[in-house]
C-alpha cells in the first residue's frame, strides 16, 4: 500500500457566491494511467494579497507551476523532501491557474495542494475559462512532457477540500485508501504530526470502557468531556483515526477552568477588587492570565510532537474548524489493540498589559494535572 | 511646573509597572502611548522658556489672566485625563494596552486645544519694567507659574 501522505496542511473553509463551496485545500492524485498526469485548478483571486501555493506528496517529487491573470509563470520543484511552495507576495485579483505534475513524467500517487492566504480567505473559481485552456498550453510546451499531460479540463473545478462533498462529476478529489475509511471526510489536523504539546498523557485503556470502535471510542471521550462542561468539539483527521480538540479556554494557574463566563475568552479580565491594596496591587503588579486546548488524537501511529510554537490564536480556532461529529464510516472502524488515545496539552499565558498570549512549552502543570483540574478523568472514571 | 509635574507622575507609575512586568513583552508600546502625547508639548515648554531666559533675563512678562486661567484649565483638564487612562486599568474590563488606544480618541482634541492654548499663550506675553513688577505680579501671574 502506497503511505497517504500526513496531511500537513492548513485547511480553511472557503466560499465564493458564484461557485460551490470550495476549499483551499486537498487531496488529488496522479494516475499511473497518464489519463491525469498532470493537474490543473482555477484559481479566482478576489482581492489583492500575498498568496502561497503548496504541493507535498510522498509518491512522487512534485512540479508546481502558478499561472497568472497575466500569463506570467511560475515553477518551483523539489527532489528532497517531496514539497515544492510558490509565495506571490503580492498576488492581483483575477484568475490564476495551477497545475502540479510530478518531475519524474512515470511517477504517479497522490499529493495534497493548498492556497494559503496571508491575509483572510481565497475565494476559489469553479470553472476554466478559454484563458485557462491558452494557459495549459503553454504549460504543456514548458514541461516537455507533452506526451504525458492528459488534462482532465472538465473536471478542473477548484480545490476541492474534506469535509465538503465532491462535485457532481466526481471532480479531482480522490478518495482516501481503504486503510482509512472515512479519513476523507474529516480536515486533517494541524499540523501532523501534531506540535509538540506542553504536556501529554496516554489515556489508560481501562478508562474508555473497552470500546469496540473508534465510535465507542468517541462517545466514552463526548460523554466525559460533556460533564466536564466540554460541549463544542472540533474533529480531525490523523492517520487511522481522529482527533477531537475542545475550545480554548481559560483556567486558573492550578489547571481548573475559571468558573465565570471569560472561561472561554481570550482576554485577562481585570479583577473587581475594591481595597486601596488590592487596587495598587492589580495598577502595578502584572496580571497573568492561562489558557488550554486539550487535543485527544486516537491513532495507532505513534507520533512525537513537531518542533515549533502554537500560535494561540489559530488554537483557538482548531474547535471551530473541526467537524462537529465523527463521520460515520470512521465510526465503525474497529478500536484495535494497536490503537490509543493520547491526550495533549498546548498550554498559553498572557499577562493582562500585553497584547499577545504566547504558547507555553513546556507547560507549568504536568497532563495528567490538566485533566483531574479539569474534570475529564473523573469523568472518564465514573 | 503643572505639565512637568504630571508628567513625571505619570513616567514614575509607568517605570514601577514596567519595573514590575506589568506590560510584559509591550512595555514599549505602552510608552509609545505617553511619549507622543506629551513630550512635544514638554519640549515646546523647555524650547520657549530657555529662549526667553536667553534673551531678556532680567524682564518680568505677563499675560493676560482669564488666559491663563483658561490655558490653566485645559492642561490640568488634558493631565487629568492621561493620568485616569492610567489609574483606572485595574478597574476597566478593557486590557490596558486597548484602553491607552482608545484613548487617543478623547485624548488628541485635548491634546490639540492644549498645546494650542500653550503656543498663544507664550506668544502673548506683555513685557514689564522692572519698576513695574511688584504692581502688575498682583494682577498678572507670570508664565513659569
Amino acid at each position: 500500500m502506497r503511505n497517504l501522505f500526513a496531511g500537513v496542511l492548513v485547511c480553511a473553509l472557503l466560499h465564493t457566491p458564484s461557485a460551490e463551496a470550495h476549499l483551499s485545500y486537498g487531496t488529488y492524485r496522479i494516475d499511473e494511467s497518464g489519463t491525469r498526469a498532470v493537474r490543473l485548478f482555477a484559481l479566482a483571486i478576489s482581492q489583492r494579497q500575498p498568496l502561497v501555493v503548496s504541493v507535498i506528496s510522498d509518491d512522487f517529487m512534485p512540479r508546481l507551476y502558478l499561472v497568472s491573470p497575466d500569463k506570467r509563470v511560475w515553477s518551483e520543484a523539489n527532489a528532497t523532501n517531496g514539497r515544492a511552495s510558490i509565495t506571490i507576495d503580492d498576488a492581483v485579483p483575477g484568475e490564476w491557474y495551477v497545475a502540479v505534475r510530478p518531475v519524474d513524467v512515470q511517477s504517479a500517487g497522490e499529493f495534497a495542494l493548498t492556497v494559503e492566504p496571508a491575509g483572510g480567505p481565497v475565494p476559489l473559481g469553479p470553472a476554466l475559462s478559454s484563458d485557462a485552456k491558452a494557459a495549459l498550453t503553454a504549460l504543456r510546451r514548458r514541461s516537455g512532457a507533452e506526451e504525458r499531460i492528459g488534462l482532465d479540463v472538465g473536471n478542473s473545478r477548484g480545490l476541492q477540500g474534506p469535509g465538503v462533498d465532491a462535485p457532481p462529476d466526481g471532480g479531482d478529489h480522490v478518495a482516501a485508501p481503504s486503510a482509512e475509511p472515512g479519513a476523507k471526510a474529516l480536515s486533517p489536523l494541524l499540523p501532523w504530526p501534531p506540535p509538540e504539546p506542553s504536556a501529554r498523557m496516554v489515556v489508560p485503556r481501562m478508562l474508555l470502557a473497552n470500546p469496540a470502535t473508534l465510535g465507542d471510542v468517541d462517545d466514552r471521550l463526548r460523554a466525559a468531556l460533556r460533564v466536564a462542561g466540554y460541549d463544542d468539539l472540533g474533529y480531525f483527521a490523523v492517520p487511522n483515526g481522529f482527533a477531537a480538540v475542545t475550545r480554548l479556554e481559560r483556567i486558573e494557574p492550578t489547571g481548573e477552568p475559571v468558573a465565570d463566563a471569560s472561561r472561554w475568552q481570550m482576554t485577562v479580565p481585570a479583577d473587581p477588587s475594591f481595597s486601596l491594596f488590592d487596587y495598587l496591587r492589580a495598577l502595578l503588579t502584572a496580571q497573568t492570565g492561562h489558557f488550554r486546548v486539550i487535543a485527544f488524537v486516537v491513532t495507532p501511529t505513534p507520533f512525537t510532537g513537531s518542533p515549533g510554537e502554537v500560535d494561540a490564536v489559530s488554537a483557538r480556532r482548531w474547535a471551530s474548524t473541526g467537524r462537529n461529529a465523527l463521520p460515520p464510516p470512521m465510526r465503525s472502524q474497529v478500536f484495535t489493540a494497536d490503537y490509543s488515545v493520547t491526550a495533549l496539552v498546548y498550554e498559553f499565558s498572557k499577562i493582562r498589559g500585553e497584547r499577545s498570549v504566547h504558547y507555553d512549552l513546556p507547560g507549568d502543570l504536568s497532563a495528567t494535572t490538566h485533566l483531574e483540574a479539569s474534570g475529564i478523568l473523573a469523568a472518564l472514571q465514573n | 511646573m503643572i505639565w512637568f509635574g504630571g508628567f513625571f507622575l505619570i513616567a514614575f507609575i509607568m517605570v514601577l509597572q514596567q519595573a514590575m512586568n506589568y506590560y510584559g513583552r509591550d512595555a514599549e508600546m505602552a510608552w509609545a502611548w505617553l511619549l507622543p502625547n506629551m513630550v512635544p508639548t514638554l519640549s515646546l515648554m523647555v524650547g520657549v522658556l530657555v529662549a526667553a531666559q536667553r534673551s531678556r533675563p532680567h524682564k518680568r512678562e505677563t499675560v493676560d489672566r482669564s488666559f491663563y486661567r483658561l490655558t490653566l484649565t485645559i492642561s490640568l483638564i488634558y493631565l487629568f485625563l492621561m493620568l485616569f487612562t492610567l489609574l483606572v486599568q485595574p478597574l476597566s474590563p478593557v486590557e490596558p494596552l486597548a484602553l491607552m488606544e482608545g484613548s487617543r480618541l478623547y485624548l488628541t482634541p485635548f491634546q490639540g486645544l492644549a498645546t494650542g492654548m500653550l503656543g498663544a499663550f507664550f506668544i502673548s506675553r506683555d513685557e514689564d519694567d522692572d519698576e513695574e513688577d511688584d504692581k502688575s505680579n498682583e494682577s498678572k501671574p507670570t508664565p513659569q507659574k
